[in-house]
């Protein structure tokens, strides 16, 4: 099991409904077994007559007890995926003996009403209504009673915490305690209730049992690796005073910093909630690492489940809502409410991003901040379910084309489809709004190219891709179909989905001159997208190189240089750069031989793939790709990599402009030996 | 009668040790997949709610404790697992009855009281348990059973506090079972 219902917050809906139904079906079995279908039998208790309450609750309790902590030993159960229960001093004294009076007087507790119901009990059904009329009375004068009920709050304490002694002797104690109750509630039976001296072999039977239980809880808690409390969240004794709302306000005290936060939930602080009150859907798309969602309109509804204790953390996109959610809860009672300053955006803004996007200038101090970014990114980026689903590849498999390159006509049948979104990325505006692919989201391919470390032309860093990317409302799930009236443009748009990490996406084949070609249907209407946050990729992608990279290859040897350039400015004929040539022993072929004569679509694997083997291009031949710009070479490395299926394939983003401008790298010129 | 095992009809009651075990067993697997344990009182004030709430609909809604059950956005107020777990307990409890064939319409009560005044004290002891849940978070199930077996401070407490105000009332009202 993947954690608990609760923990998995799947406990309110049918699945968990239907098994709240089974457990309850076993409940009020064995509720019914014990005799307690019968008040006169549960009441025995309270003149020593039958002691039957005392012996089911205390083996109940002290066999769910062990079984808890053999549970949690093996790592089976993880206390933190229970729900807690808060210890309330006053609420739970007061209420104790109220309930214990009621008890005794009515003859039932909820639940076994509830079975002698069930045995058709007039007194169960009628003590059911006094209860629904207690319960209606406390509704109504919730307000005058909410000191008692809120006040003198202890945390999610156990007893062990609130004794300063170890849990597990608890469980050890409480194993003890019963089978001395049992030795003496057959006692006080036969005192005061008549009940006859149990023959020997029941008793020595019930001593067997009593040693097992008492043996049980001493292994249990000496399993290694138990943890004692289930997830304690217990702060110092801090005074119950609730401050004035519009003292707390005018002290700024209501609110959190997004680097104050983040160094709160790396250190794991025990003490601190985080609510993320944003719409689920939003939730999903990108969440702080941590955080619970409870959306807004169900916080009234569940603040019961917050705990009282320690530091709660609200968060939204901005600050309305989380503002709102404050002054409820506040007026709820609870005074350990914070709000993350700005939200969710203004987390990922200052603790997410990169130095160079925040304008630091200093370097010691950038480079100090670095490592620190890093190690936020690290935590909050990292390992997200966002960045490596688990969930089954959305397949975009057809005959013949590999899943990252789709045809037109799989392309038709998928228009409509959730979580499929379709970008034009042709170079201009007015080409999209003159008609474009149903639903498709507009993006200039050049809008993700700019200059990068003085280098023009290159492919925005991850970060800055994903500002772009969720601006236009993607997020990690979707599958991405990419078109272009040029497939060099698609495949530049597929990289920087690569670099992002992102799972699914793919080119058209044949672009949107294909599409037109063939009748298919044109929008001209412009879709209403809301932007998401996007969650940066940590780090830099895996297959782009710089220029000191292939200048180092070079070196070392053992990698083949494809320029995929036009001949004439592989052999140094024209140039537009700094110096003409080439990379001393690139290959060149240029793009466009890979595809069909005068459209914008692949030529047939098979041919390319033969192509490619005659040039010396296998597999497993590391490569490096590379044209003028890094635009050109975008196609071949897609082609080589995702569709030929190439093991080894770099993209040199840089390409000749980079290589040209550095005069301490070597050049060639002239047609290329042929070997 | 005797404190023997012996219902008054039908066949004898398990044993309370055997019954103990399982309903232990039973709250184990709650925490295991449900991740909270056993609970009557909170599925019983769900119905109380929807039911005041077809009643008086707008008074209900700005009510401090109920209102926030019913309100924009929120779920059913049914919608809550405990209230499926107190089916789950009316026919797990009505097969065993069934089985056991202790299944009677009665008042059931001590020889010296009238079937009505036994009503009368059920009604009162009800209207006190009810408030009392509320109040206490909990009851016998969710409370004293559920919270102990996890070692909650507060659950205990309520335990003893159960047991002390049982004990201290239980003399004014012996005359209604013995």
């Amino acid at each position: 099991m993947n954690g608990t219902l609760f923990a998995l917050d799947l406990l309110d809906t049918p699945f968990g409904f239907a098994m709240a139904g089974l457990i309850g079906l076993l409940f009020g079995f064995f509720l019914e077994q014990a005799g307690f279908g019968s008040s006169k039998r549960l009441t025995g208790i309270f003149y020593f007559q039958d002691m039957a309450v005392l012996k089911v609750m205390f083996t109940a309790v002290v066999t769910a007890m062990i079984g808890y902590t053999f549970l949690t030993a093996f790592g089976w159960l993880k206390p933190a995926d229970v729900f807690p229960l808060e210890t309330f001093w006053g609420a739970q004294i007061v209420g104790g003996l109220l309930f214990g009076a009621g008890f005794v007087i009515g003859g039932w507790c909820p639940g076994t009403a509830l079975v002698g119901v069930a045995s058709a009990k007039l007194d169960a059904i009628v003590f059911l209504a006094g209860a629904t009329i207690g319960s209606v009375i406390f509704s109504e004068f919730f307000d005058a009673l909410t000191p008692l009920y809120a006040g003198a709050c202890a945390g999610a304490v156990t007893l062990g915490q609130s004794l300063h002694i170890p849990n597990k002797l608890l469980v050890i104690a409480f194993a003890g305690m019963a089978a001395l109750a049992f030795a003496g509630s057959t006692w006080l039976e036969r005192k005061f209730g008549g009940a006859p001296i149990q023959p020997a072999e029941t008793t020595r039977r019930n001593r067997w049992a009593a040693g097992i239980m008492i043996a049980a809880a001493v292994i249990a808690t000496v399993m290694p690796g138990r943890q004692t409390t289930p997830a304690p969240t217990v702060a110092p004794d801090a005074p119950g005073q609730s401050q004035g709302l519009l003292a707390a306000v005018a002290e700024a005290e209501d609110h959190i910093e997004p680097m104050d936060l983040a160094e709160r939930l790396m250190r794991d602080d025990p003490d601190l909630t985080l609510i993320d009150i944003r719409p689920e859907s939003d939730f999903r798309q990108f969440s702080i690492r941590g955080a619970t969602n409870i959306p807004l309109e169900q916080l009234e509804s569940r603040a019961a489940s917050l705990p009282c204790k320690g530091t709660l953390v609200l968060y939204s996109n901005g600050t309305t809502h989380a503002g709102q959610a404050w002054m409820a809860l506040r007026t709820m009672g609870f005074d350990n409410v914070l709000v993350l300053t700005d939200g969710i955006l203004a987390f990922w803004r200052e603790c997410l991003t990169p130095p160079s996007l925040s304008g630091w200038t200093d370097e010691s101090a950038a480079s100090a901040g670095r490592a620190a970014l890093d190690a936020r990114r690290a935590y909050f980026i990292e390992g997200k379910t966002l960045s490596k689903p688990s969930a089954v590849d959305v397949s975009m498999a057809e005959p013949g084309l590999d899943r990252h390159v789709v045809s037109t006509a799989w392309l038709g049948d998928q228009l409509g489809k959730p979580d499929f979104r379709i970008l034009d990325v042709r170079a201009k505006s007015t080409s999209y709004t003159a008609g474009h692919i149903p639903g498709a989201l507009y993006l200039s391919h050049e809008s993700v190219r700019g200059t990068v470390d003085g280098v023009p032309s290159m492919l925005l860093p991850g970060a800055e891709l994903a500002v772009i990317f969720g601006r236009l409302g993607l997020s990690p799930q979707d599958t991405v179909v990419v078109y272009s009236d040029a497939l060099r443009d698609a495949t530049l748009v597929a990289v920087a989905l690569e670099r992002l990490g992102h799972r699914s996406f793919a080119v058209l084949n044949g672009g949107y001159d294909k599409w037109i070609t063939e009748k298919r249907p044109v929008a001209k209407d412009l879709p209403v997208v809301k932007a998401v946050v996007y969650p940066p990729p940590v780090g830099s992608d895996s297959f782009t190189v710089s220029t000191d990279d292939v200048a180092g290859a070079l070196k070392r040897g053992g990698v083949k240089i494809l320029d995929v350039r036009p001949p004439d400015f592989f052999t140094g004929k024209k140039s537009d750069e700094a110096r003409p040539g080439r990379i001393p022993g690139a290959i060149n072929r240029e793009f466009v031989n890979d595809l069909v004569k005068g459209k914008e679509a692949w030529k047939d694997i098979p041919s390319l793939s033969s192509a490619y083997d005659k040039a010396g291009f296998i597999p497993d031949q590391p490569t490096i790709v590379h044209c003028r710009t890094g635009h050109q070479a975008s196609q071949t490395y897609f082609l080589l990599k995702h569709i030929l299926g190439h093991k080894d394939v770099r993209w040199y983003d840089g390409s000749w402009s980079a290589w040209a401008a550095r005069p301490d790298l070597p050049a060639e010129m002239g047609e290329a030996e042929t070997k | 009668m005797n404190a023997s095992d012996k219902a008054s009809n039908g066949t004898p009651y398990a044993s309370p040790y055997l019954a103990g075990f399982g309903l232990g067993l039973t709250l184990l697997a709650s925490f295991w997949f449900l991740g909270a344990g056993l609970g009557a009182s909170g599925g019983l004030a769900r119905v109380t709610a929807w039911v005041q709430h077809k009643v008086a609909p707008e008074h209900v809604e700005k009510s401090a404790y109920f209102g926030p059950w019913f309100a924009d956005g929120a779920p059913h107020v049914l919608a809550y697992y405990l209230v499926f777990m107190m089916l789950g307990v009316l026919i797990g409890g009505l097969f065993s009855a069934l089985i056991a064939r202790r299944v009677r319409p009665m008042v059931e009560r001590g020889p010296r009281i009238s079937a009505r005044g036994r009503l009368v004290l059920a009604l009162l002891g009800g209207l006190l348990v009810g408030f009392a849940s509320r109040l206490a978070r909990g009851c016998t199930s969710g409370q004293a059973l559920s919270g102990t077996a996890l070692l909650f401070t507060g659950s205990v407490v309520f335990l003893v506090c159960v047991f002390a105000g049982a004990y201290a009332t239980g003399l004014l009202v012996r005359r209604q079972w013995r």
